[in-house]
């Protein structure tokens, strides 16, 4: 595997390259302004590659030392990568703040039961436990990101681009990092620096959607939505769902008369 | 290879083709666009699928020793009602379809009712199905196809006067649920 030695640093220069692109992108069409929190998250990553760079070729750490360093930047950037998801989910939901709200909220469970279920079912070594920590939390965003376009299609929003194929990009990446860090936790020294190489270059490919689709400036809509008075919810709200219980209730008894 | 390897990479998959399925668009809507002013319920055919479904014709013919004309009878009777049903459950879904229209165009929603209607539409759809495979099997439905036919009109009698109540606002959201119906929305 010497040739991913390579490889790799070329994977990783193309990689630098374009999430300077994309900031610039983000600069230059004014997307910052709309996306702090995902121009924030660029920012953090290219400061992780720095910060890297200056790991690995000037410090005169241990590995070990090398390692938790890396690892704890890992988790500063990945906080930051839900919270660029979030900033997503709100502005596809912008015009709908009461379903807004209740997503949210879902989401949050959603990533919390995920990430706490793929932490648990996974932890044998404690070693690999930052490895675990890691595929905990790509599952979990790539279900939350599922879960918000099943919202999106069941109360019929259709998510406008840049979203979508921002939404897209992390979902790549994250379902990428699953896979990724289930591999190496099975091939853990045969595989590292395929692993290395590899999750570079799911990285690389998110870049380059998201400086596909950021090459436009993104327009917030102009007006204001246009909302129901809150009562008119409640009241037929509550009047479906009653009538719906009932209905159900009715042809259950009808079944269970029918199986007597 | 480990079981849980597996499992996370079935998972992801499975996520990915989920995915693959929400981004690709909805089945282009067939039916007849909806528009809320069509007043028209199916429930007004309740009486005549009574009639359908009455089996004092069909013993009639038998004693008359018309067991085949008896057994047409029933088979076309039994069609006509699998057609009532269906359009039960489509005039079911547009009123579901409409309230989740209201939920998103308010600036507040209940998370539990949202959630208890999402589980007893499922449900409703569960029982249908059910009720179908009885009447396919030969089950007489008719009283509990007739408490669930007057609990669709009732919503459907209070959903109209719910809607009429909001003036201008309520047009817009009729306009809306009918775009919704053709299946060309873009309202994100």
């Amino acid at each position: 595997m010497a040739f991913l030695g390579s490889l790799g640093t070329a994977a990783w220069a193309l990689s630098v390259v374009l999430q300077v692109c994309l900031l610039g992108l983000l600069v230059y069409r004014r997307n910052f302004l709309r996306f702090p929190v995902f121009t924030a998250y660029i920012v953090a990553a290219i400061l992780q590659g720095a910060y890297f760079v200056y790991l690995y070729y000037f410090s005169h750490w241990d590995k070990a030392a090398l390692s938790e360093a890396a690892w704890s930047v890992q988790g500063l950037v990945t906080l930051m990568r839900v919270a660029a998801i979030m900033e997503l989910c709100h502005h596809v939901f912008i015009r709908y703040p009461g379903i807004r709200t209740m997503i949210f909220r879902a989401l949050a469970i959603c990533v919390l039961v995920v990430a706490t279920l793929a932490f648990a079912f996974g932890q044998r070594a404690l070693s690999l436990k930052l490895l675990y920590a890691d595929r905990a939390v790509g599952l979990s965003l790539a279900s939350a990101i599922v879960l918000l376009f099943l919202f999106a299609r069941y109360y019929h929003v259709q998510p406008r681009e840049p979203l979508q194929s921002m939404s897209i990009g992390f979902f790549l990446y994250s379902c990428f990092v699953v896979l990724n860090d289930s591999i190496l936790e099975v091939f853990l020294y045969t595989y590292g620096a395929l692993w290395n190489f590899l999750g570079l270059l799911s990285f690389t490919a998110s870049l380059l959607l998201w400086c596909a689709v950021l090459r436009h400036a993104y327009e917030e809509w102009p007006t204001p939505p246009e909302l129901l008075p809150a009562g008119i919810y409640h009241d037929v709200s509550s009047e479906v769902n009653l009538r719906l219980k009932l209905l159900d209730e009715r042809l259950s008894r009808f079944l269970k008369r029918n199986r007597t | 290879m480990t079981p849980f390897l597996y499992v996370m990479a079935g998972s992801a998959i499975s996520l990915a083709l989920l995915l693959v399925w929400l981004l690709g668009r909805p089945a282009r809507d067939a039916r007849k666009p909806w528009n809320l002013e069509d007043n028209v319920s199916h429930i007004q055919y309740f009486p005549q699928m009574s009639q359908a479904i009455s089996s004092l014709d069909e013993r009639y013919l038998r004693s008359r020793g018309r067991a085949d004309l008896a057994r047409a009878l029933r088979v076309e009777r039994r069609n006509i009602l699998f057609t009532f049903l269906a359009a039960l459950q489509e005039e079911f879904r547009r009123l579901t379809q409409l309230a989740r229209v209201i939920a998103s165009l308010s600036p507040e929603v209940a998370p539990a009712q949202e959630f208890a209607r999402f589980r007893l539409h499922l449900a409703f759809l569960y029982r249908l199905q059910v009720v179908r495979a009885k009447l396919r099997l030969g089950a007489q439905a008719l009283p509990e196809l007739g408490e669930a036919s007057n609990l669709v009109s009732a919503v459907r009698v209070r959903m109209d006067a719910a809607m009429k109540e909001l003036g201008e606002r309520a047009a817009l959201a009729a306009e809306m649920a009918s775009a919704l119906d053709r299946g060309n929305s873009n309202l994100g």
